[in-house]
């Protein structure tokens, strides 16, 4: 679904991201997991044009230009931040509003002389809205501002955001940082219910093993901008090259 | 956009009131979809324009009793419109622009050009004109530093104001002598003139009156939450897939063109139009207005125009120490309202109907655990 070949991000003379290729298949959740700084979020932002990068993106067999933040959202890739990335004057649905697929009667014409047009996709980006609010358990907050929400519900808001436009991949960006155990495990029963009711393949960076285990078929593993392994978790754990990668040379061999 | 083609258009709302079906249960959606509408459609824009308009059409006379104050009123109205485009520039896209002054110095030398050259255009013509003309003029210069944020959009347009100002000093053939075109012919509209104060002010109230509706179908649109979302987070809007370009590009172009009707309004009425006008103590005025009255709201600019037009007069009685008192009231008010005027009435209604607390929603929580 999601194919990228030999994505290439440089800051100056660092090769952050070092000709990564990378395939998550339909119906797949795959993880991404490597020690601090070895590009795993960088990666992503060069999939969804944040930063520049070169390489090759194809979603669902379509080339993607890289660079174009917008142009890969429409795309089908939905992503969500490290940080949530609320609206905060916005209200819930509101937020998950901006993520709508349907760009029709958007503009100053639907704001003006289009407006019956704009009224039958704003009731339909509604519904969509409420649903994807109600997917991740926020249906009885669809009316609160943003930031009124506490840090949880935030992330659980961006999920929703993601989901609204049925992407065709979903890029998470370590979803269970800031959550404690049973938030995480909630998190996790919330994603495999995303994956299995809307069949979304999900890339995901963690750093949680357990969480790892219960959602990934498999695993990549980056270090210092490169795929040093990938297979299922548990092979992965036990690989040398990745416990050095983690632990340093010296720990892993003795 | 001209005023003649702001849509009075009320949305059709959705029929019925019973929810046939909960979202994933089939049946029509239109009643169910009714119920999860934004807040921000639950709002009664509309009546709030109707009711503004009309109270303002049955007090200004009643107030407006010497010339002058009826000349401060009409100077209220058309900064009101100015103020209104500037609401969508800066409060709703975000974007720090400091040529709205240089729009309506385009608008009214457009408007006055438009009068006094061989074309004669009569009144609609000359305010349909210069809001084209701004509205172009701010196109072509969005497009132009489309990628700059915040504070070098801002240089830009500053940069633009300044050629503009060049511009308009060497191009007398279009700016007058010297820069200031005088004896415009006044407001002719309906085979009547409008000349006196009192006669000015019935324009200016309908073209105000124009600018909000155009406003409140604006609160009421997709429009509006793009804006805010490439306002608040470029970025993110549009990893998310907002069209943040084309929101702000559009509500910059909307505002610069209010900048041009207010300018092109202000020629016919004072009978002439000269830079002097439109100078940087006006473009200073435009922000203190939207910052003073609100930037939540389209009502901010409204209510921060009167502020800035009456205070200062009312203060007059203070002599020599009228401008520190204005200073004065100025960092109050801003202390004591740092979301303006409208903001701060705004939450002071909410805290006396306990809002806050029936809106934090129950069980959210328990979904993560």
């Amino acid at each position: 679904m999601l194919s990228a070949d030999g994505i290439e991000v440089r800051f100056g003379a660092v090769r952050a991201v070092d000709g990564v290729s990378l395939e998550v298949g339909d119906g797949e959740i795959v993880g991404l997991v490597g020690p601090n700084g070895s590009g795993k979020t960088t990666f992503l932002n060069a999939v969804c044009g944040v930063v520049p990068a070169r390489g090759r993106l194809e979603v669902a067999g379509h080339p993607v230009r890289l660079g174009a933040p917008r142009v890969v959202a429409r795309a089908g890739i939905g992503r969500v931040f490290q940080a949530p990335q609320t609206f905060e004057a916005l209200s819930c649905i509101e937020n998950v509003l901006l993520a709508s697929a349907d760009a029709r009667a958007r503009g100053l014409l639907g704001a003006t002389v289009l407006r019956p047009v704009m009224w039958r996709r704003e009731r339909r980006r509604w519904l969509e809205a409420h649903e994807a609010l109600a997917l991740v358990g926020l249906e009885g907050a669809t009316a609160t501002p943003a930031h009124m929400l506490t840090y949880g519900e935030r992330r659980l808001l961006d999920v929703a955001r993601a989901i609204v436009s049925a992407p065709r991949v979903l890029l998470l960006d370590e979803p269970s940082a800031g959550l404690n155990d049973s938030e995480t495990a909630a998190l996790g029963d919330l994603l495999l219910r995303v994956h299995e009711e809307r069949g979304v393949p999900i890339l995901v960076i963690e750093h949680k093993i357990d969480f790892l285990d219960r959602l990934c078929d498999r695993v990549v593993v980056l270090d210092v901008g490169r795929v040093i392994a990938t297979g299922p978790p548990d092979e992965i754990w036990r690989d040398e090259r990745v416990m050095s990668a983690y632990l340093g040379a010296t720990r892993a061999e003795g | 956009m001209t005023d003649a083609t702001t849509p009075g258009a009320k949305p059709a709302p959705p029929t019925g009131d019973t929810p046939a079906a909960g979202p994933t249960g089939g049946g029509t959606a239109a009643p169910y979809a009714k119920r999860l509408r934004p807040g921000i459609y639950r709002r009664h824009h509309y009546l709030a324009v109707v009711v503004f308009v009309a109270a303002t059409a049955v007090l200004a006379p009643m107030f407006a009793e010497s010339r002058s104050t009826q000349f401060l009123v009409n100077l209220w109205l058309v900064y009101s419109i100015t103020g209104i485009g500037f609401y969508w520039v800066f409060g709703l896209a975000g974007r720090f622009a400091f040529c709205q002054t240089f729009m309506m110095a385009l608008g009214g030398y457009m408007g006055a050009w438009v009068a006094q050259s061989s074309l004669e255009g009569g009144f609609l013509v000359q305010v349909a004109l210069a809001v084209v003309a701004s509205a172009v003029v701010a196109t072509v210069v969005g497009l132009l530093v489309r990628r700059a944020q915040a504070f070098y959009f801002a240089i830009a347009t500053i940069a633009v104001a300044e050629m503009g100002r060049v511009f308009f000093s060497k191009a007398e053939w279009f700016t007058g002598m010297n820069g200031t075109r005088t004896g415009i012919p006044p407001i002719r509209l309906f085979g009547r003139d409008y000349i006196a104060e009192d006669e000015v002010f019935w324009i200016f109230l309908g073209g105000l009156a124009l600018v909000l509706l155009l406003a409140a179908v604006i609160e009421r649109s997709p429009l509006r939450r793009d804006g805010v979302a490439a306002r608040d987070n470029a970025l993110v809007a549009a990893v998310v897939g907002v069209p943040t370009g084309r929101a702000q590009l559009t509500l910059f172009v909307l505002g610069s063109a209010m900048g041009g009707l207010s300018g092109a309004l202000m020629g016919p009425w004072t009978g002439t139009t000269g830079d002097t006008s439109f100078g940087i103590e006006l473009a200073i005025g435009i922000f203190l207005m939207l910052l003073l009255g609100g930037i939540g709201s389209m009502w901010g600019p409204v209510v921060g125009a009167a502020f800035y037009v009456a205070v200062p007069d009312l203060l007059s009685g203070f002599d020599k120490y009228a401008t520190i008192v204005y200073g004065a009231l100025l960092l109050v008010t801003i202390i004591l309202m740092p979301e303006g005027i409208v903001g701060g009435l705004g939450r002071l209604r909410l805290r006396l109907e306990g809002r806050w607390r029936r809106i934090r929603p129950k069980g959210a929580v328990d979904a993560v655990g």
